[in-house]
């Protein structure tokens, strides 16, 4: 039977989570759908790009790739902080390359030089060009704000502040003291998986007992919840009872009644918070998770159609000792062992996506609310998009100009 | 060949020259009795790679054995910079994970004893540095630690983990 498709891939209905199928095969596997994600509705939305640490001092700055768009984050000499378009004014070389730390960045192409705030200091060479005027030349500016310890931009004046964004997250920093606690350092993958693959499965905790062995005996059996939100989506698994669910075994493992014994939760949690682990998506490629021992950032970058980068950033409070150094080590390691678990599963699902006789599944209505969550959320943004890619192929055309020129249709470029 | 050491000699000295110090101290006393009331044999070997050096450690009899007639009650491999910077507290905790997750250090034996070298290793961890600034060391003080604090990618993939049984799972077919 032929589906009905919208755009490069098929239609999806919302049916509630009860009722839906997951989203279809063909939304993990599109090339066409990836580039349109890209170059449309990634623009609009926030992305986490960063630790603040990395720009703490003026002329310190890094460079990031955000929906295919090159940018600079940096602080100038006053202080400000500034996310430019990393592509030099004159022949589109990188303004800047890495991280470090500068008074000013220069193109190493041809030698431009342009301030931290992104006004173009001196075009060497240029005299003679006729009606080049450098004091009204900038690099494109773009959005960028701190939230707790991490910076996060977008690409469009459309989003709504960040603080709106996370307005849902804001009130755990305080309880958390994350202004407390330092960047420890982080990890990154390469994933063979569309980015959606991956985001889906952060968002259940059913798979849990059949993935990640060591996190169920971790975590109760019977303690979930979530919590649906306007840009985000929590969900909270409570660490076992003594008497609970997978206590024994963690308790002959030395597991996590011993590791709460010699490494207690952060001073001044609420019992919930410091019984178990907040987690947090951020729509549509952030995750912040709180835990009794520290903050946990994913920050998602889609690459290709079929491979996503993943970091996974840490900050934790400082270490009172060198045994609590130890712990923080061994918990560090716990992520990292979850982590390659998720990996793995997600490579074979990508896979299994091509299949020719696998169209869609259906959702856990208990325990999948927050991946049918998700595919509302991502179906809202992308129809507007899917449809305007029909009207540009009726219309004959592959793409308009301003879709396939990112700076063009760079509104929030300023 | 690792980049602080030269020799399997240096590394057995300041092994043993700390692990005898902290015997000789308080924590010493203290680490022997909670070894003793593990009720097993507290024997731990501790496998240095790079240069390689065997060391037994009698926590509960507070000395070093020649090879013991026993096995040991748990076996520690660590390679020799790991070691002496993760002993220097030149490593934040991601750096530790990272130890692992790369097979530079590795741990064996049952849970209890696992779990026992964790006060055990911190209470040995200041004599270190202790020994090495006393005894003049300074060459190896001088090696600087890794880099910290950083968002790292190794070159490898993941290690594929599905379908492998964790140690605490029951065979298959066992009762």
């Amino acid at each position: 039977m032929q589906q009905a498709m919208l755009g490069p891939v098929s239609t999806w209905e919302d049916l509630g989570v009860g009722s839906s199928g997951t989203l279809p095969n063909d939304w993990y596997t599109s090339a066409e759908l990836f580039e349109l994600e890209r170059r449309t509705f990634m623009r609009e939305v926030w992305h986490c790009v960063g630790s603040a640490h990395q720009v703490a001092e003026p002329g310190m700055y890094f460079t990031c790739t955000v929906a295919n768009e090159e940018v600079i984050v940096c602080r100038s000499g006053d202080g400000a902080l500034h996310a430019l378009s990393n592509v030099c004014l004159h022949r589109a070389g990188p303004v800047a390359i890495g991280s470090g730390q500068r008074r000013a960045f220069q193109c190493p192409y041809h030698g431009w030089m342009f301030e931290l705030d992104g006004r173009l200091r001196r075009a060497q060479g240029m005299e003679t060009t006729e009606g080049f005027d450098p004091t009204d030349m900038r690099l494109p500016k773009f959005r960028v704000e701190q939230w707790g310890p991490s910076l996060w931009v977008t690409l469009e004046d459309t989003a709504p502040p960040l603080s709106e964004w996370l307005a849902d997250v804001t009130p755990r920093l305080a309880n958390y003291r994350v202004d407390e606690m330092e960047f420890v350092g982080g990890r990154r993958w390469l994933i063979n998986c569309n980015w959606k693959l991956y985001v889906d499965n952060y968002m259940e905790g059913y798979h849990i007992p059949f993935i990640h062995p060591g996190l169920a005996q971790g975590l109760s059996a019977t303690v979930y919840t979530y919590r649906l939100g306007t840009y985000t989506n929590e969900q909270y698994g409570g660490e076992p009872h003594p008497r609970g669910p997978g206590s024994r075994v963690a308790g002959i493992l030395g597991g996590t009644q011993e590791f709460r014994r010699l490494k207690p939760p952060i001073d001044g949690l609420e019992p919930d918070e410091a019984a178990g682990y907040y987690f947090h998506w951020v729509f549509p490629l952030a995750t912040i998770n709180f835990m009794p021992d520290g903050l946990l950032m994913f920050m998602i970058r889609p690459v290709a159609p079929e491979v996503t980068e993943s970091n996974f950033l840490w900050w934790m409070p400082r270490a009172r000792d060198f045994q609590d150094k130890l712990l923080q080590g061994a918990l560090v390691n716990f992520g990292h062992l979850v982590n390659v678990e998720d990996y793995e599963i997600c490579e074979h699902a990508q896979r299994g996506m091509h299949s020719s006789v696998y169209r869609q599944g259906r959702y856990n209505a208990d325990q999948e609310a927050c991946l049918h969550h998700f595919h509302r959320l991502l179906h809202g943004h992308m129809q507007p998009h899917l449809r305007g890619w029909e009207a540009e192929r009726r219309g004959g055309r592959n793409g308009n100009g301003a879709h396939r020129n990112g700076h063009e249709s760079s509104a929030g470029a300023r | 060949m690792g980049q602080v050491f030269t020799t399997p000699e240096e590394v057995r000295g300041v092994v043993t020259g700390c692990i005898e110090r902290f015997f000789a101290s308080e924590d010493g006393a203290a680490a022997a009795a909670a070894a003793a009331g593990l009720d097993m044999p507290a024997v731990v070997e501790l496998r240095v790679l790079d240069p390689d050096v065997r060391v037994w450690i009698d926590v509960a009899g507070r000395r070093l054995l020649e090879r013991p007639a026993d096995p040991p009650a748990a076996e520690v491999t660590i390679e020799a910079d790991a070691l002496h910077h993760l002993l220097l507290d030149r490593l934040g905790p991601v750096e530790i994970s990272r130890l692992a997750e790369e097979g530079r250090v590795h741990l064996s034996g049952p849970p209890l004893v696992l779990g026992a070298l964790l006060p055990l290793t911190a209470a040995i961890q200041p004599h270190y540095g202790a020994l090495l600034e006393d005894e003049g060391r300074n060459d190896l003080l001088a090696v600087p630690g890794p880099p910290t604090a950083e968002v790292w990618q190794s070159a490898e993939p993941p290690p594929g983990v599905i379908g492998v049984r964790r140690p605490w799972q029951r065979p298959r077919g066992a009762a």
